[in-house]
C-alpha cells in the first residue's frame, strides 16, 4: 500500500500539469488571442504568474511526495527529533515574500494604466462614443449624434440601439457604463475587460480592439434569474465604416416613423 | 452572562488571567458589541460623506441639540452612579448599592423619555425612512394618498357600499323590515351628503396633481440627480411645489377630515438621513433597555441583595458604560458635526 | 480573585444525580455532546448542500433536460426541468448551507466544542449554558434557510453574496418573494450562534487552561480555534449590522443600500440615497475574514494529524503560531480584492492587491513547515494521514490559484468566472473539508470509544479525492476560457458552446464524489456499534485529550491533568517509546538537554 499512495500522490499533480500543457491545444484556454492591448498585457501576466506558480506547484508536489518516501520507509529507525530549523524558516520566508513582491510591483502599472481615469487616453476621454445602459436583461446602448459629444444627460438627438454596441477599431474608446436596476458587469471576453455597472454612478470605461470585427458581451454579475442569457455583441469596425454606420442609425431613427426625435422606447 | 462561573472550582491552579470568566466574557461581548457599532457608525460616516447633500436645518430635521445634549449629561451621570453601586456593592453596602442603581435606571428611564420626545416630532411631521418626498413627483404622489385615506377614514365609500346594498334589500324585504331599513338609509344618506363636499373635493384635487405629476419628467429628474453627481455639482433646484396652495386650502376648509393630512414637504437626501438616524438611535435605545433589563434583576432583589450579585452589578455596570460610551459617540456624529 | 459567583442555576454537571434523555442529550450542555449534536448536524447539512451542488452540476451538463427522479416531483409543471430562477436558488442555497451551516460549524461547533476543553485541560466550557444556546440557536437559522428555500418553494435568489439592489428590491427578483427576508435572518441567527461560541471559546481558552498550559505549549489545534474565535467575534458583528441594515431597506423602507431613480422591473422609480457598494464594503469585510475562519481551526487540526502521523515535532511550532495569527491579522485588511472590478478607486485597489500578495506568505511558512515535519519523520498511511496530506496538496492548489486573482490586472478578467469557482472550492472543498474528514477518522475513537473502520474510510478519501479534483480542477479551465460564474446556461453564449463535454465529465466527477459521502455516513453509523474498540490512546498521540477516558465522562478528567510540555513530543530521547505525554513528568534527572520544558504553573 505504501507503493500505493506514494504514486498516488504523484500520480494527480502531474496529471495537473498534463492537463495545462494539453489544454490551450484542446480548445479550453483563452477564448481568443486577446483583441486589445490591454488583453495583451493582461495575458502576458497571466502566463508569467502560471509559470511561477506552477514552478512553486511542482516544488511543493515534489517535496511532499519525497519526503513522503523517504519517512515511510519501513525500518527501524526513529523519526528525527527536531523542532524545525531557523535558518530554513528564514529562507522559505524571504523567496517567497521576495516572488510576491515582484509580481505586487510588476502588475501595478497595468492597473494603473487601465483603470486611473487620469491615464486614460486622451481621444478617448474627450469623446465617449456611447453610454451603455444595462437593465435586466438586456444592453441599451445611447449614441450622440453624430458630430456631437455625448451628454451625461439624454438629449433629443441621440441616438438608440439595443444590445449591439458599434465602436471604432484599432483607437481607444471610452463608453459610460450604468445601470438602470440592479448591479451588472461589462464583460468582453475576447478583449479581457470587465467592468461592474453599478446602481446611482455613471462609471466611464476605456477599451481598445485592435481587430474589427465582432466580439460578446456578456453580463458577469449576478443580476436575476435572467442574468445567463443577457448576451450581446459590441462590433468594432473601421474608423470609416463606423461613421458610416452612425449615419445609417441617424436615418433610420428619424426616418421610420415612430421614433422620431430619438424618445427612448421606455414604455 | 454572569453566572455559569461555578466551574472555578480549582480555579486558583489554573492558567489564565486573575479576572473571573463572567468579567472576561462580558469584556469580549463588548468587543464584538463595539464592532457592531462601528459598522453603523462607518455606514452612517460613508453614506454621508457620499452623499451630495444632507438636510441640516434644525426646522427641516427636527433634530434637538438641547435634548441630544441633555441625554448625553444624563447617562454620563448615571454611569457615575453605576460606578458608586458597584463600589458599594464590594463594600458590602448594599443599601447604598440599591439606592443608586434605583438612580441610575430612573435616569435610563429618563433617557428614553427624552429620546420618545425626540421621536415623536420626527414621527409627527413623517421624518421616517422611506416616507419623505424627494421630489415634487413623490411629494404629489404622497398628498393624494393621505387625502385618500382622509376620505377612507370617513366611512364614505363604506356607507356608500352598505346604501348600495340596503337599496337592492329594500326592494326585497317584507312590509314590517321596510320601516326600519328606511330609517338607516335615510341616515347613511344623510352622513354621506355630509361628506360629499369634501369628497368632491378631494378628486378635483386629484386631478389637478395627477396633471401635475404628467408634467414632471421623472427621467430627467434622476439624470439631474446623476449629472450633478458626475460633474460634482451640489446645488439641486426643484421648483417649489405648487400643490402646496391647494393642500393647506383645502385642509383649512375641511379641518373636520383633513386635519392629519401633510403638507407637501420636499426635503433632499430626507430619506437617507431618517434612515441612518433612526438606524443609530434604535439601535442604541434597544440596548438602553436591555441595560435596564439588567438593573431590574438586581433592583428586584429589594433587601435581599447581596454578595452573590456583585459581579452581576460590575458586569451589567460594564454594559452600562458602553451603551453610555456609543452615546457619546452618537450624539455628537448625528447632532453636531457638520460633515462639508 | 474566585469570590463567590451567584451560582443561581443548577451546575448541570451536578455530580451523582441521574440526568433525563432530555437533558443528557438533546438540552445537554457538557461541550462533548454538543460538539457530537453540531458534528451529526452538519454532516446531514453536507448531504444536503451535497445534493443542491449535484443540482446545480446537473443543470449545467445537461442544460433543461428533465432531471431523473426528483426533477419530475419537484417541477412537474415544468417538465422536470429546472428553471433559470431555480437554478439561481439552488447555487445560492448551496453555498449558504455549505457555508454558514457546515463549514463554519462543523470547525468551531464541532470540533472547537469537543476538543477545546479536552485540549487545554478544562473540564468544561467556560459558560455551558451559552454553549448549549449557540447549539440551539442554529435550529431557528436553519429553519429560516428552508423556510426560505423548500417551504416557500422558492428561495432567496441573490448568490450568497446577496448584493443589493438585487437583494434589497423585492421586484428584481420577483420569483422570491419573502424568501430573502427569510435568508437574512438565517444569517443573523447563525451569526448569533457563533458569536455565542466565540465568546465562549476565547474565555475558556483564555482562563481555563489546566495548571501549566502555557500559551506556547497549546496544541496548533487550540491556536486555530482561539485566533477563529477572534476573528468571529471581531468580524461577524458587522455582518451582522449590515444584515440588520438590508432587512430595513427590505421591510422598513429605509435606503441604505438603494440609490435614487433606479427603475426595477418597472415599478416606481426608488427614493433613496443609499450606496450599493457599502454592501459589498461591509459583507466582504465579514467574509473574507470568513473564509480564513473556515480555514485556521483546519489548519491547526491538520498540524497536529501529521505531527501524531509523522510521529514527529511540528516543524516550526512558533512560526506556525505567529503566520496563523498573520493570516488573521492580514485578513482584515483585503476584503477589497473581491471588489477589483466594482470601480472603487484604483489606488485603494492597489493596497488591496499588496495586502492580498501579502496574505500568502504566512500561508507558505504554513506549507512548508508541513512538508518540513513528515520531512524524516516515520509516517504509516492512516486515514487521517491521507486526509492530512490531501489537506496540504489541495491547499496549495487552491492558494496558488488565489495569487492570479490577487494580480489585480488579471482579476479585471478571471473575476466572476469559474476560475474564482475553482480556487474557492479547491480550498473549502479540497483543504478544509479533507482536514475536517482526517479530522473526524483521528478524533472518532476519543468521542464514540472506537475506531472508524480504515478500508472504508480509505475508498471514501481514494474515491473523494478523485471526484473532487476531476470536478473542480476543469473549473480553472472553464475560466480561462471566459465561463461567467452564476450562469444556468452558458451555452447559449457562442464562445463557450464546446465547454459542454467538460462540464459533463465534471458532473460525473460530481456524481462520483458525492456516492463516495454514503461511505462516510455509513462508516460514521457502523463504527459507532461494530467499530474496533480501543482504549485511551489509540494513535499514542500527545495531548491531554488522549490521557482522558474514550469517551471522556463528566469533567473529562479522572484527575485535573497537569501540562509539563508542548503537545509535539514525538520520538524524544529522553523516552523509549516514540511518544511523550503532556502531562508526563519527567524528574530533572533524567532532562538532558531543554531547560523550560519543566513546568512551572504561572500562578502556583
Ligand atoms: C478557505 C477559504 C479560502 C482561502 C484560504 C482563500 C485564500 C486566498 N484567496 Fe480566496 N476566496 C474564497 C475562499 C478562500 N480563499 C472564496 C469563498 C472566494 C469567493 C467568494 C465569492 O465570490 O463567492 C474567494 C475569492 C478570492 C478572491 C476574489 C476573486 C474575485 O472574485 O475576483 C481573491 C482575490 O484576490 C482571493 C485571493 C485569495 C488569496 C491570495 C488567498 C491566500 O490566502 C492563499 C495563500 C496560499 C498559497 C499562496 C499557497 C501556499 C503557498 C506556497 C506554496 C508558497 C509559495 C507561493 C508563492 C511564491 C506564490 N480569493
Ligand atoms: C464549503 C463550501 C462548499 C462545498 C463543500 C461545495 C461543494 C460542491 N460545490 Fe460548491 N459552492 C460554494 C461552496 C461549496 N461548494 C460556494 C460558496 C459557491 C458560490 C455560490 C454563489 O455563487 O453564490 C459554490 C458554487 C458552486 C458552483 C457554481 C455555481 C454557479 O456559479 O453557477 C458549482 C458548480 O459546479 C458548485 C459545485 C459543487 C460541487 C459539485 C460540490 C461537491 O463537493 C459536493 C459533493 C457532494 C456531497 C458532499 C454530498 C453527497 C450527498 C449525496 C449525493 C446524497 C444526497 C442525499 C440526501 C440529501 C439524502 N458549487
Ligand atoms: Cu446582468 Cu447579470
Ligand atoms: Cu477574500
Amino acid at each position: 500500500m505504501r507503493w500505493f499512495w506514494i504514486l498516488f500522490f504523484a500520480v494527480c499533480p502531474i496529471a495537473a500539469l498534463v492537463i495545462c500543457i494539453i489544454a490551450p491545444g484542446m480548445d479550453w484556454w483563452f477564448p481568443s488571442e486577446a483583441g486589445s492591448p490591454l488583453g495583451e498585457r493582461i495575458d502576458s501576466l497571466f502566463h508569467l504568474i502560471l509559470y511561477i506558480v506552477t514552478g512553486t506547484f511542482i516544488g511543493t508536489q515534489i517535496a511532499m511526495v519525497f519526503v513522503l518516501w523517504k519517512s515511510s520507509k519501513q525500518d527501524d529507525e526513529r523519526a528525527w527529533f527536531s523542532h524545525g530549523s531557523h535558518n530554513l524558516e528564514v529562507i522559505w520566508t524571504i523567496v517567497p515574500a521576495g516572488i510576491l513582491l515582484f509580481i505586487a510591483l510588476y502588475q501595478m502599472d497595468v492597473w494603473a494604466e487601465y483603470r486611473v481615469v487620469s491615464n486614460f487616453p486622451k481621444e478617448a476621454r474627450r469623446a465617449p462614443v456611447a453610454e451603455v445602459m444595462a437593465r435586466q436583461f438586456e444592453w441599451r446602448i445611447r449614441y450622440p449624434e453624430p458630430g456631437r459629444i455625448l451628454q451625461i444627460q439624454a438629449q433629443p438627438t441621440d441616438l438608440y440601439a439595443v444590445n449591439e454596441l458599434i465602436v471604432p477599431a484599432a483607437k481607444p474608446v471610452m463608453i459610460y457604463l450604468k445601470t438602470q436596476d440592479v448591479q451588472h458587469s461589462f464583460f468582453l471576453p475576447e478583449l479581457r475587460v470587465k467592468q461592474d455597472a453599478v446602481p446611482g454612478q455613471i462609471i466611464p470605461v476605456w477599451f481598445e480592439a485592435t481587430k474589427p470585427g465582432e466580439y460578446d458581451l456578456v453580463c458577469a454579475e449576478l443580476c436575476g434569474w435572467g442574468h445567463y442569457k443577457m448576451g450581446a455583441r459590441v462590433v468594432a469596425l473601421a474608423e470609416e465604416e463606423f461613421a458610416a454606420a452612425m449615419e445609417q442609425l441617424e436615418t433610420e431613427q428619424s426616418d421610420d416613423g415612430f421614433a422620431e426625435s430619438g424618445d427612448d422606447d421606455e414604455e | 452572562m454572569s453566572h455559569s462561573t461555578s466551574h472555578q472550582a480549582g480555579s486558583n491552579l489554573k492558567m489564565g488571567l486573575p479576572i473571573p470568566n463572567s468579567k472576561l466574557g462580558m469584556w469580549l461581548f463588548l468587543g464584538t458589541e463595539i464592532m457592531f457599532f462601528t459598522a453603523f457608525i462607518g455606514s452612517y460616516i460613508v453614506l454621508r460623506m457620499g452623499s451630495q447633500g444632507w438636510p441640516s436645518d434644525p426646522h427641516v430635521t427636527h433634530i434637538n441639540v438641547f435634548l441630544g445634549g441633555t441625554n448625553t449629561f444624563v447617562l454620563i451621570v448615571s454611569s457615575y452612579c453605576v460606578v458608586v453601586a458597584h463600589e458599594s456593592m464590594s463594600k458590602k453596602n448594599f443599601k447604598r448599592a440599591l439606592k443608586f442603581l434605583w438612580v441610575t435606571t430612573c435616569l435610563g428611564f429618563v433617557f428614553m423619555g427624552i429620546k420618545s420626545v425626540e421621536y415623536y416630532g420626527k414621527i409627527s411631521h413623517r421624518i421616517l425612512p422611506g416616507m419623505i418626498a424627494e421630489n415634487d413627483w413623490q411629494a404629489t404622489q404622497m398628498a393624494m394618498d393621505d387625502f385618500d385615506h382622509a376620505v377612507e377614514k370617513t366611512g364614505y365609500s363604506d356607507m356608500k357600499l352598505e346604501l348600495g346594498d340596503l337599496q337592492k334589500e329594500l326592494a326585497a324585504a317584507e312590509e314590517d323590515d321596510k320601516a326600519s331599513i328606511e330609517t338607516r338609509i335615510e341616515e347613511l344618506q344623510k352622513s354621506i351628503a355630509a361628506i360629499d363636499p369634501f369628497a368632491n373635493a378631494v378628486k378635483r384635487f386629484k386631478a389637478e396633481a395627477k396633471k401635475e405629476q404628467m408634467e414632471y419628467d421623472l427621467q430627467s429628474g434622476e439624470e439631474e440627480l446623476i449629472a450633478s453627481q458626475v460633474e460634482g455639482d451640489s446645488e439641486l433646484n426643484f421648483e417649489p411645489l405648487s400643490l402646496t396652495g391647494s393642500v393647506q386650502a383645502l385642509k383649512g376648509k375641511y379641518p373636520d377630515y383633513a386635519s392629519h393630512v401633510h403638507e407637501p414637504h420636499v426635503i433632499l437626501y430626507g430619506n437617507i438621513f431618517a434612515s441612518t438616524y433612526f438606524l443609530m438611535t434604535g439601535f442604541h435605545a434597544i440596548h438602553v433597555i436591555v441595560g435596564l433589563i439588567l438593573f431590574a434583576f438586581v433592583l428586584k432583589q429589594g433587601a435581599k441583595l447581596d454578595e452573590t450579585w456583585t459581579d452581576w452589578v460590575e458586569n451589567s455596570g460594564l454594559y452600562w458604560h458602553f451603551v453610555d460610551l456609543v452615546w457619546i459617540f452618537l450624539f455628537p456624529l448625528l447632532y453636531i458635526v457638520d460633515f462639508t | 480573585m474566585s469570590e463567590a459567583h451567584p451560582t443561581t442555576h443548577d451546575d448541570a454537571h451536578g455530580h451523582g444525580h441521574e440526568q433525563g434523555f432530555v437533558s443528557k442529550y438533546i438540552f445537554s450542555t457538557d461541550h462533548k455532546v454538543i460538539g457530537i449534536q453540531f458534528l451529526v448536524t452538519t454532516l446531514l447539512m453536507l448531504m444536503v448542500g451535497g445534493a443542491l451542488a449535484l443540482g446545480v452540476r446537473w443543470q449545467l451538463a445537461f442544460p433543461w433536460e428533465s432531471m431523473p427522479i426528483v426533477g419530475p416531483m419537484l417541477f412537474s409543471g415544468d417538465g422536470g426541468q429546472i428553471s433559470p430562477e431555480f437554478y439561481t436558488m439552488l447555487f445560492t442555497m448551496h453555498a449558504t448551507v455549505m457555508i454558514f451551516l457546515v463549514i463554519i460549524p462543523i470547525l468551531a461547533g464541532a470540533f472547537g466544542n469537543f476538543l477545546i476543553p479536552l485540549m487545554i485541560g478544562a473540564d468544561d466550557m467556560a459558560f455551558p449554558v451559552l454553549n448549549m444556546l449557540s447549539y440551539w440557536f442554529m435550529w431557528p437559522a436553519i429553519t429560516c434557510f428552508f423556510a426560505s428555500f423548500f417551504c416557500a418553494g422558492n428561495g432567496a435568489a441573490a448568490g450568497w453574496t446577496s448584493y443589493p439592489v438585487l437583494s434589497a428590491i423585492a421586484e428584481s427578483a420577483p420569483g422570491s418573494g419573502m424568501a430573502q427576508n427569510w435568508w437574512l435572518l438565517g444569517v443573523t441567527l447563525v451569526g448569533v450562534s457563533s458569536m455565542m461560541g466565540s465568546v465562549n471559546y476565547m474565555t475558556t481558552i483564555i482562563n481555563m487552561r489546566a495548571p501549566g498550559m502555557t500559551l506556547f505549549r497549546m496544541p496548533l489545534t487550540i491556536w486555530g480555534m482561539f485566533i477563529t474565535a477572534i476573528l468571529q467575534a471581531f468580524a461577524l458583528p458587522v455582518l451582522t449590522a449590515a444584515g440588520f441594515m438590508l432587512v430595513a431597506d427590505r421591510l422598513l423602507g429605509t435606503c441604505f443600500f438603494i440609490p435614487a431613480g433606479l427603475v426595477v422591473n418597472n415599478a416606481d422609480p426608488t427614493v433613496g440615497g443609499g450606496q450599493s457598494l457599502l454592501w459589498q464594503h461591509l459583507f466582504w469585510f465579514y467574509s473574507h475574514p470568513a473564509v480564513y475562519i473556515m480555514l485556521l481551526p483546519a489548519m491547526g487540526m491538520v498540524s497536529d494529524m501529521l505531527s501524531a502521523a509523522a510521529r514527529k515535532p511540528i516543524f516550526g511550532y512558533k512560526p506556525m503560531v505567529y503566520s496563523m495569527a498573520a493570516i488573521a491579522g492580514l485578513g482584515f485588511i483585503v476584503w477589497g480584492h473581491h471588489m477589483f472590478t466594482s470601480g472603487m478607486n484604483p489606488a485603494l485597489g492597489m493596497t488591496f492587491m499588496t495586502s492580498t500578495m501579502m496574505i500568502a506568505l504566512p500561508s507558505a511558512i504554513k506549507t512548508f513547515n508541513w512538508i518540513g515535519t513528515i520531512w524524516g519523520g516515520k509516517i504509516e498511511f492512516n486515514t487521517f494521514t491521507l486526509n492530512s496530506i490531501a489537506f496540504v496538496s489541495m491547499f496549495v492548489v487552491g492558494g496558488l490559484s488565489g495569487i492570479f486573482m490577487a494580480a489585480v490586472p488579471v482579476d479585471i478578467y478571471i473575476h466572476d468566472t469559474y476560475f474564482i469557482v475553482a480556487h474557492f472550492h479547491y480550498v473549502l472543498f479540497g483543504a478544509t473539508l479533507f482536514g475536517v474528514f482526517g479530522a473526524i477518522y483521528f478524533w472518532y475513537p476519543k468521542m464514540f470509544g472506537r475506531k472508524m473502520n480504515d478500508t472504508l474510510g480509505k475508498w471514501h478519501f481514494f474515491l473523494t479525492f478523485l471526484g473532487a479534483n476531476g470536478t473542480f480542477f476543469p473549473m480553472h479551465l472553464l475560466g480561462v476560457a471566459g465561463m461567467p460564474r452564476r450562469y444556468a446556461n452558458p451555452y447559449l453564449h457562442d464562445y463557450l458552446e464546446h465547454l459542454l463535454p467538460m462540464n459533463q465529465f465534471m458532473t460525473y466527477s460530481a456524481i462520483l464524489m458525492g456516492s463516495a459521502q454514503f461511505l462516510l455516513l455509513f462508516n460514521f453509523a457502523y463504527s459507532l456499534f461494530y467499530g474496533e474498540k480501543v482504549g485511551r490512546n489509540p494513535w499514542k498521540a500527545n495531548g491531554l485529550e488522549w490521557t482522558a477516558p474514550s469517551p471522556p465522562g463528566h469533567g473529562n478528567f479522572d484527575v485535573l491533568p497537569v501540562c509539563y510540555r508542548g503537545p509535539y513530543e514525538y520520538s524524544s530521547p529522553l523516552v523509549e517509546e516514540d511518544y511523550l505525554l503532556q502531562t508526563e513528568y519527567i524528574p530533572p534527572e533524567g532532562q538532558k538537554e531543554s531547560k523550560e520544558e519543566h513546568a512551572e504553573p504561572e500562578h502556583a
